[in-house]
């Protein structure tokens, strides 16, 4: 073998082993990199928030499973993912009595209009981090997304599941599917309550496929 | 290695500066470069990967260190058509470069040119000349020694050239810039040397129409870099996201948490931790009291005695921090040293009441860091914790110097005395 093909050789491995951390082992630590830094926010605020806690982890599971349902891509699950758990990270701006103190429903109207800006402050808060920019839109409209001129199906779905989970706390699982199913089309997406519908009897059964939610 | 921003002043004494020694070193590669043969094909092809290499470089905005990737086919200039080949690659791709930015409106460009045509002229140019001046040889040992001295003398002229305008003409003395400096210089030399290998292989074995292939390599090298980039950016970014969550949480003024982590970093390397350490030691500092963002506002803020309740309270954020922070991959090292920034020397701190021997260092310095600054407060803003008067530099030291030994680390006051001393107040 001349010298010249033993260089070209070298060359082609050189560049194989390039291409697999370029494809392969960078973006996967890139994924979890980012995971865990969302999670990061998420923590921060499930501390500060101690209610919210409680219902956060079923919230991403829901949402996640009827992503699914809905056939989204990879990129629009993780996106999906990523927003569910920020979607409170306003939050850090409401004072903490009021986070922590009465239901919602006996709280002042000072402090309920307070909460009411969370999602338009969490936005602003995204749109100060490049890597998370992307997730602004979904944040600032998960609470209503027929207010926006275009909101993504990560905004009404997070809007439907959250709106289910935080129902089922008062009131019957039954009842609220009715409700659901009354505002159909009008309030929520009829698809988003349709998919949603479908996944709750194996949401207990079926754990996060583990290359989008698991890492 | 690019000079990358822009300083009123000196800067015309600088241009000239460079012009004049670019002019006496390409006079002076004229005078001892009777070498090489010249092939315009081969030029025409060097220069041609050069431009395609150099408009794609890899910018770290933080550092101010701009990588670019052309040296590998300056060096193809100069094996195939001699050190003005080289020259002529060097200055036809900067040239190509800054028209192609000029077409796309950045005006900008023509002052980093002005800049940075004379460093690299000046850098190729005598890194030509002991490339010239070397015995010749025609082995493959002999040339790839020539190369190496060659691109070994153009990187470490065009780093030392670039760090000495803005440290010399511009005012800048940034040690942490230098590093990266170095640093990214240390890492191409490596694979701008492996690439020149292979340049001098083919053209050995006269088959010079291989050199391109070199690009696949770069390209991935490239990518590589950029993913690692924003790997850096990320964990970047979250930090500063962090800050800005307790922030917003607890409007802290941004100061004291700026102050602390680089307090904290020049005590460390005082204390003799390694380079790395330190970085990671102000990072944690910077995020020591982010377990407050789960801590209500009106406690902290009590201008009175706190009842024991709310003392209870408080005295959690050390464990909301190490909660937060636990299972991020890149702070998972800072957690126990945030965990235990409260802890004491004579076991009386908390959440655990560790003994002096079981508390990390780190921890340690931040508790010096953050009650020095809390004590001190900005004197310039007027900024002051509600509950207490700011106490003057002296007045604070000597505190520290009081619980020596019981609430603080003995060694850790002494290296912090010394270092407040250095920096003149550490404000």
């Amino acid at each position: 073998m001349n010298p010249s093909t033993v260089v070209l050789l070298v060359i082609a491995v050189v560049s194989a082993v390039l291409a697999y951390v370029v494809w392969v082992v960078l973006p996967r630590r890139l994924a979890v990199n980012m995971d865990s830094s969302v999670f990061t926010f998420s923590k921060a605020i499930e501390l500060r928030c101690a209610p919210l806690s409680l219902v956060n982890e079923r919230i991403v599971n829901l949402c996640m499973l009827t992503g699914r349902q809905l056939g989204l891509s990879p990129k629009q699950l993780r996106d999906l993912e990523h927003a569910a758990r920020l979607r409170n990270i306003g939050l850090v701006t409401v004072p903490w009595k009021t986070m922590n103190g009465p239901f919602v429903l006996a709280r002042s109207a000072e402090s309920s209009k307070e909460f009411a800006q969370h999602p338009a402050v969490g936005a602003s808060m995204l749109k100060l981090v490049p890597t998370l920019r992307h997730l602004s839109w979904i944040v600032e409209y998960h609470k209503d997304p027929r207010a926006a001129e275009y909101a993504p199906i990560q905004c009404h779905i997070i809007h439907v599941v959250m709106h289910y989970v935080e129902g089922v706390q008062v009131i019957d699982h039954t009842e609220m599917v009715d409700q659901l199913l009354v505002r159909s089309g009008t309030e929520f997406e009829a698809p988003v309550v349709e998919a949603l519908l479908s996944v709750l009897p194996s949401e207990s059964a079926v754990v996060s496929s583990p290359e989008v939610v698991s890492r | 290695m690019n000079v990358a921003k822009r300083s009123p002043g000196a800067i015309n004494i600088a241009r000239a500066f460079l012009w004049i020694c670019s002019l006496v070193g390409f006079a002076a590669l004229y005078a001892v470069a009777a070498h090489g043969a010249s092939d315009p094909r081969l030029l025409l092809m060097s220069t041609a990967l050069a431009v395609a290499a150099e408009l794609i470089p890899v910018h770290y905005e933080r550092e101010g260190v701009h990588l670019s990737f052309s040296l590998p086919f300056v060096v193809s200039g100069l094996i195939f058509n001699g050190p003005l080949g080289a020259v002529f690659v060097e200055m036809t791709t900067l040239a190509a470069v800054l028209l192609f930015e000029l077409a796309n409106g950045k005006r900008k460009a023509l002052y980093w040119a002005s800049l940075n045509l004379p460093i690299s002229l000046l850098s190729v140019s005598i890194a030509g000349g002991v490339y010239a001046g070397l015995p010749k040889a025609v082995d493959l040992l002999g040339m790839v020694i020539a190369m190496t001295a060659f691109i070994l003398t153009y990187l470490a002229l065009n780093a030392s050239i670039v760090l000495s305008v803005n440290q010399v003409f511009m005012g800048r003395r940034d040690e942490a810039r230098v590093r990266s400096v170095v640093s990214a210089t240390s890492v191409v030399a490596f694979a701008y040397v492996l690439a020149g290998v292979c340049i001098v292989v083919f053209a050995l074995e006269r088959q010079p129409y291989w050199v391109p292939a070199l690009l696949i390599p770069i390209l991935l090298l490239r990518r590589c870099l950029l993913s690692m980039k924003l790997m850096d950016d990320l964990s970047y970014e979250t930090l500063v996201a962090l800050t800005i969550m307790l922030q917003r949480a607890h409007p802290y003024t941004h100061g004291h948490l700026e102050r602390v982590g680089r307090i904290a970093e020049n005590v460390g390397r005082k204390l003799g931790l390694s380079r790395h350490r330190s970085r990671l030691l102000r990072e944690a500092a910077v995020l020591h009291d982010i377990g407050k963002i789960a801590i209500d506002e009106h406690v902290l803020n009590k201008p009175g005695k706190l009842t024991p309740e709310e003392y209870a309270h408080v005295k959690k954020h050390s464990d909301f921090g190490a909660e937060i922070l636990r299972r991020s991959p890149r702070y998972s090292a800072l957690v126990p040293w945030i965990h235990h920034h409260h802890e004491r020397p004579d076991g009386n701190g908390y959440p655990d009441r560790l003994t002096d021997r079981e508390i990390p260092i780190e921890s340690k310095i931040i508790a010096v860091a953050d009650a020095f600054d809390a004590m001190v407060g900005d004197e310039e803003s007027g900024e002051q914790r509600n509950y207490r008067k700011p106490k003057t530099v002296p007045e604070a030291l000597v505190e520290l110097r009081e619980h020596s030994g019981t609430q603080f680390d003995a060694r850790v006051v002494s290296a912090f005395c010394d270092v407040i001393a250095q920096e003149g107040g550490g404000r």
